[in-house]
């Protein structure tokens, strides 16, 4: 799944981990977490190797989609067994933030709703303040009420309590405003790792006659001719300010779309 | 810069095996209430000519046949859905590495085998009491204190069927069809060829029969420790 | 408090500019002490880190200056330094469209000054 990963990643920031489907994110914060062992290369969280390790799943808190509790258990008793487990675990703010959703104490984890799951489990994984919190696509099936507030409650509560947030998703624009390094991964390596604000200075978007664009086709990470005008994307370091040529900035989200891209015209080339 | 909470081994295996007792109590449960059900209908009927026997230890084990033959199917098909990926998944809600898991459950393993084996014995003798009382039958050479051996004879087969139980599950869920054709090869050669196994296990004192029996139990739990720590940890 | 959010303008020179906004309207007076990256953070829903650049900038522009464990504070010639630089910058840039404009759709400069003017009168 991953092939050529190789990253330093600073404590207390919120990094947000892009990429496609498949692109390997998942098996990146399972490795992370420990929870798999890499058949090659080296992870150091702390000095210490993730794998096997009981620090690291300490201070470690890993949500995911497909994260279960013992069959039976309603969610007080799960709340209880996370404090025997997690030293900093805050119940009465899992209680809040619980009672805030409309998730009741009394009901049991299996008989949530797909939605409700993912909140619970993030709540879960808030709550727990573990100094590493990996959160992947935590908002899946939530509604988009329930998303903006737990964007801010991740925000709230990394505000109150410092710590190191890896939130991956598929979509950059959702994190944006609360992240702060972009780490892209794009079939299984690392195609960008960058502050927020350098990626959205990355790329320039080109737009003139096809004839004034030739020279940087060959740099291009997009193109696209439609009609007389043609479009071309290209790193800023290429763009040398040509005054004929029409540029705009590239977002974020679209600098992340077009470097991991498998197509270099996207969906036109394929209605040509 | 490190960690603000280091966490030693030990106390994670303590949290979990407590973990595993609240989270697994309902199967402990139906293991007890299965044996009081057996032990109330079997002593009714068949077990009557059960005095054939002049040695009292032995009339005991005679008596908890049915009890035992129970337990050891509750317990092994227990410990064979503790090692399902779902109970390994749910292992992944808290703080655990495979080894710390592996071990907690085996712990949990002896501590539920001792609690059915106590029950066994109290349900054997319950259900004797009850007749004493209320159908007023007079049982012959029987005593209502439980011995020592027959306790610990009780417990040491559980203990090796909860061994058992756990390896078959932990192979489960590593290669289903591995496990069944390996088990079916096992009994085969077991009948056919090496069906002195059962005499060598029982043809000795007491003493022996729990040594062997302990013996198969660790080298049991052991592969499947073993076993368990060359798997990832991972959810389904 | 919205930020624009299509992703072009990074969001922590948008901060910049709406705590330089603030002073203009002397919200934020000289000497008086201004949000902290935190409060920031919570007033526009974003990453603190974000929200402190904003305020490095400022601090870069002389705008803001710190006290050692008390924050940030305007300092005294903020509102000043905005508005010459809004004058250079801003009045500039949006001068030159409009003459832009004026000469494509054939507008006499007279005409323009004309313009301008009654505008000015609040015509």
């Amino acid at each position: 799944m991953l092939k050529d990963v190789s990253c330093q990643i600073e404590e207390h920031k919120i990094i947000g981990l892009i990429g496609r489907n498949g692109a390997g994110k998942s098996t990146f914060l399972n490795i992370l977490a420990g929870h798999i062992k890499p058949t090659a290369g080296k992870v150091t969280i702390y000095q210490d190797n993730p794998f096997n390790s009981i620090t690291t799943a300490t201070n470690t808190m890993f949500i995911e989609e497909g994260m279960t509790f013992p069959n039976g258990n309603n969610i007080a008793r799960i709340l209880e067994i996370a404090k025997c487990f997690y030293p900093n675990w805050q119940q009465e703010l899992a209680e809040k933030l619980l009672q805030y959703v409309g998730i009741s104490l009394n009901g049991l984890y299996d008989k949530l709703s797909k939605g409700q799951r993912s909140t619970f489990n993030l709540v879960y994984g808030l709550s727990a303040r573990c100094a590493i919190t990996l959160l992947d696509e935590p908002m899946n099936g939530m509604d988009e009420a329930v998303r903006a507030d737990m964007y801010r409650a991740i925000l709230k509560e990394y505000i109150a309590y410092p710590r190191t947030i890896i939130i991956s998703s598929h979509h950059l624009k959702e994190i944006e405003h609360l992240i702060e390094e972009i780490l892209l991964i794009n079939n299984g390596q690392v195609a960008l790792h960058k502050e927020l604000e350098e990626v959205q200075q990355f790329a320039v978007r080109l737009i003139g006659q096809p004839e004034q664009l030739e020279p940087y086709r060959n740099h291009a990470l997009f193109e696209r001719n439609e009609g007389p005008l043609a479009e071309i994307i290209v790193e800023k370091k290429y763009f040398n300010g040509h005054s004929s040529i029409q540029s705009e900035a590239v977002s974020a989200s679209d600098v992340c779309k077009y470097v991991t891209a498998n197509r270099m015209g996207g969906i036109d080339d394929v209605f040509k | 810069m490190m960690y603000s909470n280091n966490v030693s081994i030990w106390k994670n295996i303590v949290s979990q095996v407590k973990w595993k007792l609240g989270a697994h109590n309902s199967a402990v449960l139906t293991i007890v209430i299965i044996q009081l059900i057996i032990a109330a209908i079997a002593n009714h009927g068949s077990m009557r000519g059960s005095g054939l026997n002049n040695m009292q230890v032995t009339e005991y084990i005679y008596s908890l046949d049915s009890v035992m033959m129970v337990s050891v199917v509750a317990v092994a098909a227990t410990c064979i859905a503790l090692s399902s990926k779902r109970t390994q998944s749910d292992n992944l809600a808290i703080p655990t590495t495979r080894l710390t898991a592996s071990i907690s459950t085996i712990l949990f393993i002896w501590i539920i085998t001792f609690i059915t084996t106590v029950t066994a014995i109290v349900s054997q003798n319950l259900v004797q009491v009850v007749k004493i009382l209320v159908l007023d039958l007079d049982i012959i050479g029987r005593t209502l204190v439980p011995s020592v051996t027959v306790f610990f004879v009780f417990y040491f087969i559980l203990l090796c069927a909860g061994a058992v139980g756990y390896f078959i599950g932990v192979m489960f869920s590593l290669s289903k069809i591995v496990t069944i054709l390996s088990g079916v090869l096992f009994i085969v050669y077991l009948a056919k060829v090496e069906q002195n196994i059962f005499i060598w296990l029982l043809d000795e004192s007491y003493g022996m029969f729990m040594l062997k029996i302990l013996l198969i139990a660790i080298v049991f739990y052991a592969l499947a420790l073993f076993v368990n720590n060359r798997q990832e940890v991972r959810r389904g | 408090m919205n930020l624009n959010i299509d992703g072009t303008t990074p969001i922590y020179v948008q901060i910049a500019e709406w705590l330089r906004n603030e002073i203009l309207a002397e919200r934020l007076v000289a000497d008086s002490k201004v949000y902290s990256q935190y409060q920031l953070a919570e007033l526009f829903n974003i990453n603190p880190a974000t929200a402190g650049k904003g305020l490095t900038l400022l601090l870069e522009e002389e705008i803001l200056y710190k006290k050692r464990g008390l924050g940030m504070f305007v300092t005294a010639q903020a509102k000043e330094m905005i508005l010459q630089k809004r004058r250079g910058e801003t009045l500039q840039q949006l001068a030159r469209e409009l003459v832009v404009e004026a000469r494509r759709l054939a507008v006499t400069d007279d005409e323009l000054i004309e313009l301008v003017q009654k505008m000015q009168r609040g015509e």
